[in-house]
């Protein structure tokens, strides 16, 4: 994903594939939330599928500004609040760039890691999508040369997702069910594993 | 669902192009047509507000984008937050190097979207202050008021505040006059019937027959009780009671009895009735009154009640000019409105 054409190209193929697990998030949510997940999922994904069709970004900048903003419009839940604050915010980071190096990726995501703590209120280890996120980066930080960073990035948030399944969540709405979530995968950090699945799978 | 409609989808933004194209005064902002702003937008030295939140609330919120109200509003999908974006070009667009006020509801979505724009701004040396409107009773006790959502008495704080800020106030004073009319005001609702949202077609709630809300939000949300439906009189002194409760002893009030959509004038005037009684009955003396819809759910059935505890200070404020195509004040003589 070294320039803006080809992440713009992934990110519409991986969501177009996301949207088609909007079931799934919807019956994850159920368990632990309010099942808003599907529809913020589903209608955040399309949304964002017809904005970068209709935007072609010039820059990294770009991409991210409309891929936040489409996604947040589309529905009213906090995650995809969340997520258009969190891709604002790496919209700047990155700014005019129309290529990225593999380093600035595990920047991006730590920038969007400290918006999402601070804009909703959660930290790191209380079983939500930040741990997902947080797998990622580690994994991209410490990446041995030559591997392959979208595989990287996936792997890194499935092993998180799956390590956090055994804690009770501590924020966010799933919070609210407390024992009940032992066991119970995090909806927002299984979102997160889903969309590097999606990337890593998208045809270069 | 019986709506004028075109696409669904398209229900913000053929708003807003309706609007504009009624009234000249506002226009949308070349760079984002999801912001309102009057015309001039900004003017040299004066403190802007910026307003916004959901759509499908008007005249909340772009219906207060005026002279002496606010200068701006960032306009969301129905029932959705506004984005970042949308937020700080609204911002960039009103400043006129004094600084601009945020002024909305206290509501999760808006509140981190509002912040995060802020601070943006703020890297950039743009200086924002924000002052939340909490005057919705029946959403938190008051020992938790800061956690209370806003709602028609949003329109008391901008009213107050864009007199402030025409008088040229400096941010500070004019987020000060803020934060006194939100710390002043008081609403509770009382809901009859649903709004159907038009992208989905699904009720906001559903009632039955012969029953009502008490304390309902602005996007339907659950209030404090369900009751079979009472009288007019009935309805109106328990709000009277329930709103007044947290007035300012001895204070003169002005009150807003607002319609939530669907629920008529006649309506609205007699349920005022038994509301200037019971109000008059608690001790208060009544300076200005405001009936009509001025905060809305669509064509929600229902009606609110708004008091605002009056002072010298805000008093002359409120009675100061103001125009927007959905709000007019001519300088009248203080009295009833």
């Amino acid at each position: 994903l070294a320039t803006v054409e080809e992440a713009t190209a992934a990110l519409t193929a991986a969501l177009a594939q996301l949207g088609g697990e909007a079931d799934r998030f919807r019956e994850l949510d159920a368990e632990v939330g309010d099942g808003d997940l599907g529809v913020t999922v589903g209608a955040g994904s399309a949304a964002v599928v017809a904005a970068l069709a209709e935007a072609a970004p010039q820059s990294f900048g770009e991409l991210f500004a409309a891929t936040g903003r489409a996604f947040a419009e589309a529905n009213p839940s906090t995650m995809a609040n969340l997520v258009g604050i969190a891709l604002r915010r790496v919209s700047r980071s990155a700014g005019d760039a129309s290529e990225l190096s593999a380093d600035a990726w595990p920047e991006l995501l730590a920038v969007a890691i400290a918006t999402i703590e601070k804009r909703g209120g959660a930290k790191l280890g209380e079983k939500t999508i930040l741990d997902a996120l947080e797998g990622s980066r580690a994994a991209l930080a410490e990446a041995p040369a030559g591997a392959d960073p979208l595989a990287l990035a996936r792997d890194g948030a499935v092993a998180a997702a799956a390590a956090i399944r055994p804690l009770e969540a501590r924020a966010g709405r799933a919070s609210w069910q407390g024992e009940r979530t032992r066991g119970a995968p995090d909806p927002g950090a299984e979102l997160w594993a889903a969309m590097t699945r999606a990337l890593a799978a998208a045809p270069a | 669902m019986r709506k004028f409609l075109n696409e669904p989808a398209d229900f913000v933004d053929e708003t807003l192009a309706g609007i504009v194209a009624a009234h000249s005064g506002l226009r949308l902002d070349p760079e984002d047509g999801r912001v309102i702003v009057r015309e001039p937008a900004a003017a040299p030295g004066r403190v802007g507000i910026v307003t916004g939140g959901g759509s499908g609330h008007l005249p909340v919120f772009l219906g207060y984008v005026g002279e002496g109200l606010c200068s701006a509003a960032a306009v969301g999908n129905v029932f959705s937050s506004p984005s970042v974006e949308t937020i700080e070009r609204a911002t960039r667009a009103v400043d006129g190097g004094a600084g601009v006020l945020y002024l909305y509801g206290n509501y999760g979505g808006d509140v981190m979207n509002f912040d995060e724009a802020a601070e943006l701004l703020g890297e950039d040396g743009l200086e924002t202050a924000t002052v939340l409107v909490t005057d919705d009773v029946a959403s938190a006790p008051a020992a938790e008021a800061e956690r209370r959502r806003g709602v028609a008495g949003m329109v008391f704080a901008y009213k107050l505040a864009g007199a402030a800020a025409a008088a040229g106030s400096s941010l500070a004073e004019v987020a000060e006059v803020a934060t006194a009319a939100a710390s002043r005001t008081r609403s509770m609702g009382v809901g009859l019937g649903p709004t159907i949202l038009p992208t989905t077609g699904v009720p906001t709630f559903e009632l039955d027959e012969g029953e009502m809300e008490i304390g309902i939000g602005i996007h339907g949300e659950r209030g404090i009780e369900r009751l079979p439906l009472a009288s007019a009189d009935a309805v109106g002194r328990d709000l009277a009671r329930r709103v007044c409760a947290e007035a300012v002893p001895g204070a003169p009030l002005a009150v807003m009895v607002n319609s939530l959509g669907s629920t008529s004038l006649e309506e609205l005037y007699i349920v005022y009735g038994s509301i200037a009684a019971e109000v008059a009955a608690l001790g208060f003396e009544v300076e200005r009154v405001y009936i009509g819809r001025y905060a809305t759910s669509m064509e929600m059935a229902g009606m609110s009640l708004t008091v605002l505890s009056l002072d010298q200070r805000l008093r002359e404020l409120l009675a100061a000019p103001a125009r927007s195509p959905f709000f007019c004040e001519h300088g009248s003589e203080l009295g009833h409105g």
